[in-house]
Parts: C-alpha cells; structure tokens; sequence
C-alpha cells in the first residue's frame, strides 16, 4: 500500500517518540522534517499535546450520528409514504374529476454546490522594511524607502527607478494558489508569476548582476542589457540570461526544476559541489530532477508557455500531472481513490478562465474518468 | 493498525458497525484538527460532524485507509475554512489562516496539524489498549513525574511503578516488531524513549 505523505511522518515520528526508529528510518525523517518543519516531531510539543484535558467525546458524537442519520431515513420514509397517500388521494380525484394529478415530486436534498471558479489576480507584496501589503483589484502607489517608486493597478506591479541609491533592495512578492500576478521590474524585465508562487527580486538594479530568487512557476522577458547578466535562482540551480523570454518552473511537491527557452539563450548551472552546467537553445526544455543528470529536449514550447495567454494544453499528460497544475490555479484539493487512475492519458486544449466543470466534463467524456466534488475536495474515481 | 478493505467497503455500504469504528479512530483528532482553526470546541464539533454525516449521505469507495484518513482531514479543513468565510468575510483569524496556509510561508500548516493529531491518534490507540493500571503510570510518567511522584500520586510502591513501566515497555516492543528489541540488547538499557523512561 501506498502511503500518503502524512501517514508517513505521523508513523516515524509515533516511532520516535517511542524510542524504536531504526537507523534507516531516522535518516528518512530527519531528510522529512528538513524539507517539511514539522511541529510534532518536537518531543516537548507533542507531549504537551499529549497533556492536554480531552473535551470530545467520539462515542457521545457517534450516537448524535445515529440519531440524526435515522431521524433522515425516518423522515424519508414518512415523506414518501406521505406522497403517496397524496397520489392516492389526486388519483381518487382526478377520476372524479377526470383530470390527470400532478405528480409529486419525492423531495431531493441537495447539497449546496458551488461552483469552482478560477484563479484571479492576488498577491502579497513585503516590501524591504518587512511591511506586507495585500493586493488583489487594489490601484495603489507605493514607495520604497530609497524613493523607488511601485504602481500596482489590475493584477500588475511597476516599478520605475528614478533614483541613484546605492544600496540594493530587495522586494518579495507572494502569490497564493488560485492567483496570478503580472511584474515589470524597474530595469524593464516583465515577470508572469502563476498561482503558489514566489519571488525575490532587487528595487532597484546597480549591482554586477540583476539577481532574483523563484519558487514555483514563472514566465520571463527579460530586457537584453550585456553588461549586467540576469540571474534566476531557483532550489536546485541558477539560470543565466543575456536577453531572452523563457519558462521556468520549480514547485516543491514536483521535485525538480524546468526550463523552456522559447528565445535567446540561457545557461542552467545546477547548486551544490558536483556542479553541472548547460546552455540551452531556443525550442528546447531542460529539466533538473532530484538525483539524475540534467537533461535536454526538443519540446513545443507552447505547451510550457500559454498559461500566461490564458491557455492550458495538455498533451499526453497523466492525470496526475495535469491535476497538479489545475490543483494551483483553481486552489482545489484532489483525492484519488485509486492509484492506477493517475495514470490515465489527455490530450487538449482549454481556456485558463473557464470555471473547473468546464475541465471535469472534458476529461469525464474524454476517458474512463468520473469526478465527485464533495466539501471542496475533488475525488477522482474510475468510470 | 488499517483493518484493509473490508472496512471501507463497510463504510461505503454504511454498516453501523464500521461506521461506529470511524467514530472511534477519527472523531476525536478531527475534532482537534477543526478547533485549532476555529478556536471554538462547539464549532469544531459541529463541523466534524457534519463532515460525517457528509460523506455517510454520498459515501466514497476507497482503495485505501490512508486516502480516507487524508480526505476526512481535508475535507474538515475546508468545511472550517468556509464556516469562517461565511461568518465573516473580514474574519481576522480567516486572513490569518486562509490566505497564509495558502502562500508558501506557512503551506504546511494543515500537513503540520494533520500529522501532530494522528501521531496523537496513534500514542492514545497504544496506551489506550493497555491494563488500567499500566495506563496510569504511563500517563503520569509523560508529564515528566518521577517514579516516587508516581508512587505517591497513585498509592502504590516505587517498585509497582517499575514494573509497570517494564511491562508497557515490553507490550510496546511487541506492538511495534523486533527493531526495539536489537536496540536494547545493543544499547544494553533501553532506547532513549520519548514516552516512558525507566
């Protein structure tokens, strides 16, 4: 059996906790709990949790269940017993009368559905003295402390360097999953930042290079300047551009960093000792995967690039791949019931700002695919 | 600890035995889980059980129970998260909460309660099935009482405690396989133990 990441960590740290990890497995949470801070593998914490005074009570709550779960079964069965006396009783009129009778209808209880809309343009700027800032539809002027000043209207952000400070700030910009922002930073390069994602970048740019630091998925058009390289920093390696326009993406979860050149040239450098480094030509994608040398290919760029037009295509991906991105940019969470419907294959072509039901009728008639939505959660079962 | 498919079949088919079951193992840390975002034990309650109820109305065949237990969490997590945005839309705690369990700072706040509760789930499950007495002690002896407090607090000798504490010790070794024995015999004293110290 498969085990979900927090099953996982729960069994190592319960194991901890006992004293009865084996050395192979402390490895392993110890690798976990680096990537993923984790509270309970805190002794103290988790034993205070431990202290805690219980105020629930599962049996007490269970025959709360039964109780209302029978009182529904009760009341159906009352209100269809109920329609039907009333059939009887038209019917018996409706011979009297000789007029048909209007059928009842059982009544249904529906859930209230709402329906899954798409991502929109949400941020979160922290500004160099620490200041958070929301924005989602918000038009507003702001300044950094050198004097550089920062326009935000419609999902966009600009900055306009007037000034001759020496000092290199640095500005984050948060996007939660669900959103999308636009960026034109004040040496003119313009940044498409997609949902769940974040980047550090410099107010202003007087240094040897213009240098920022991603996590997630961004497109760049960089503003060509030889004389100060652009870098992209991302977990795994640093991407080195002269003027150009390319993907990259980098999520956590997915374990590895893709770049898509679509113009100019680039060279991806890997971090760490054993460093790798590879120029990359326009039509070509590189990926860095977790443990495996990099690797080039010849792709449609298409494919990697049109979110940012308002288009996703999807060629061939698993289902397990394409969830994953859909998962960010309609903030959805996804079940499986079965592991082998991951694997299933699609092909298409959809518009980014479609509500989800829109996806889930494509792909439902498209293959052997059936999606529940229950509490916000998609379940995606086999036909 | 799973009791394998015939237990979720028994839920999608809505015998009351296996849904008492459910009740038992995940009532309680779901019920923690919904409390530390909505800061209210009657809400939380609510919410979980309407969680249930949810899921007995349109229940879901799972090939698994890791897969039940992440969706029972999940969907706990979002029930909370919309009973607060329906409260109220300037919700401070749902600024807090929803938009920052979203971002990256604090993603893995949900992982992060998730796993604290089911570890918990786990400890409860094992001290749980112990003889009264033997729970007691080891109950004590988490909240860091020495063997005379211990002694005292429960009216018995420090030598009972001891031998309590070496029959907890030696169920847990059995509940969790050989790995703890060869341990022990390396380490001639028991491992550094989180839960019981002898």
């Amino acid at each position: 059996m498969k085990k979900e990441l927090p099953d996982i960590l729960s069994d190592l740290i319960y194991k901890d906790f006992l004293g009865a990890l084996t050395e192979k497995e402390r490895q392993e949470l110890a690798a976990l709990i680096k990537r993923y801070p984790i509270a309970a593998a805190d002794r103290a914490v988790l034993r205070a949790r431990m202290e805690e005074e219980e105020p629930f009570n599962a049996r007490e709550a269970y025959l709360e269940f039964v109780r209302r779960t029978r009182r529904r079964i009760i009341l159906r069965r009352l209100r269809n017993a109920a329609a039907i006396a009333l059939l009887i009783g038209c019917g018996g009129m409706a011979w009297w009368f000789y007029q048909p009778a209007t059928p009842v209808k059982a009544p249904v209880e529906m859930a209230t559905v709402q329906p899954i809309l798409p991502g929109s343009s949400k941020a979160v700027i922290t500004l160099s003295n620490g200041e958070r800032i929301e924005l989602e539809n918000l038009n507003r002027q702001l300044q950094e402390s050198n004097g550089t000043r920062i326009e935000a209207a419609n999902g966009s952000l600009i900055y306009s360097d007037t000034t001759q400070s020496q000092e290199t700030l640095y500005n984050e910009i948060a996007i939660p999953r669900g959103g999308e922002f636009h960026l034109t930073m004040a040496d003119g390069t313009q940044v498409w930042l997609n949902a769940d994602t974040r980047l550090k970048y410099p107010v202003n740019f007087n240094g040897k290079t213009r240098e920022v630091f991603l996590q997630g998925e961004a497109y760049f058009e960089v503003a060509p300047n030889a004389e100060q390289p652009f870098l992209v920093n991302t977990t795994r390696g640093c991407i080195q551009v002269l003027g150009t326009a390319f993907n990259v993406r980098d999520y956590a979860e997915e374990k590895k960093v893709v770049t898509v050149l679509e113009s100019g040239k680039v060279r991806y450098t890997t971090a760490g000792k054993q460093q790798e480094s590879r120029e990359l030509r326009p039509g070509f994608l590189l990926e860095d995967v977790e443990g495996q040398h990099l690797h080039a290919r010849q792709v449609n760029t298409r494919l990697y690039t049109e979110w940012r037009n308002g288009k996703y295509i999807f060629e061939n991906a698993s289902v397990e791949e394409i969830m994953s991105t859909l998962q960010r940019w309609y903030n959805i969470d996804v079940i499986y019931t079965d592991e082998k419907v991951k694997q299933l294959h699609f092909t298409g072509d959809l518009e980014r700002y479609e509500t989800f039901d829109v996806f889930l009728h494509f792909m439902e008639t498209g293959g052997d695919i059936r999606f529940q939505i229950k509490d916000n959660i998609v379940i995606v079962n086999k036909k | 600890m799973d009791t394998g498919k015939d237990f979720l079949k028994d839920i999608y088919d809505k015998k009351p035995e296996a849904w008492k079951q459910l009740y038992l193992r995940y009532y309680t840390p779901l019920c923690h889980y919904a409390r530390k975002i909505l800061n209210d034990n009657e809400e939380a309650e609510d919410i979980v059980q309407r969680t249930f109820i949810n899921l007995w109305e349109k229940p879901i065949l799972f090939d698994n129970e890791s897969l039940l237990r992440l969706y029972l969490y999940r969907a706990v997590n979002n029930n909370s998260l919309q009973f607060l945005r329906d409260k109220d839309r300037e919700d401070k705690r749902l600024r807090e909460w929803a938009f920052f369990t979203d971002t990256t700072e604090d993603a893995y706040a949900s992982l992060n309660n998730m796993v604290m509760e089911e570890v918990c789930r786990k400890l409860n499950k094992l001290i749980d099935a112990m003889p009264p007495k033997r729970r007691e002690v080891i109950r004590l002896s988490m909240k860091d009482m020495s063997n005379e407090e211990i002694a005292e607090a429960m009216g018995v000798t420090i030598h009972a405690v001891k031998k309590h504490k070496k029959e907890a010790y030696n169920y847990i070794r059995d509940e969790l396989g050989a790995d703890l024995i060869l341990l022990f015999i390396l380490a001639k004293t028991p491992p550094p133990a989180g839960l019981i110290q002898i």
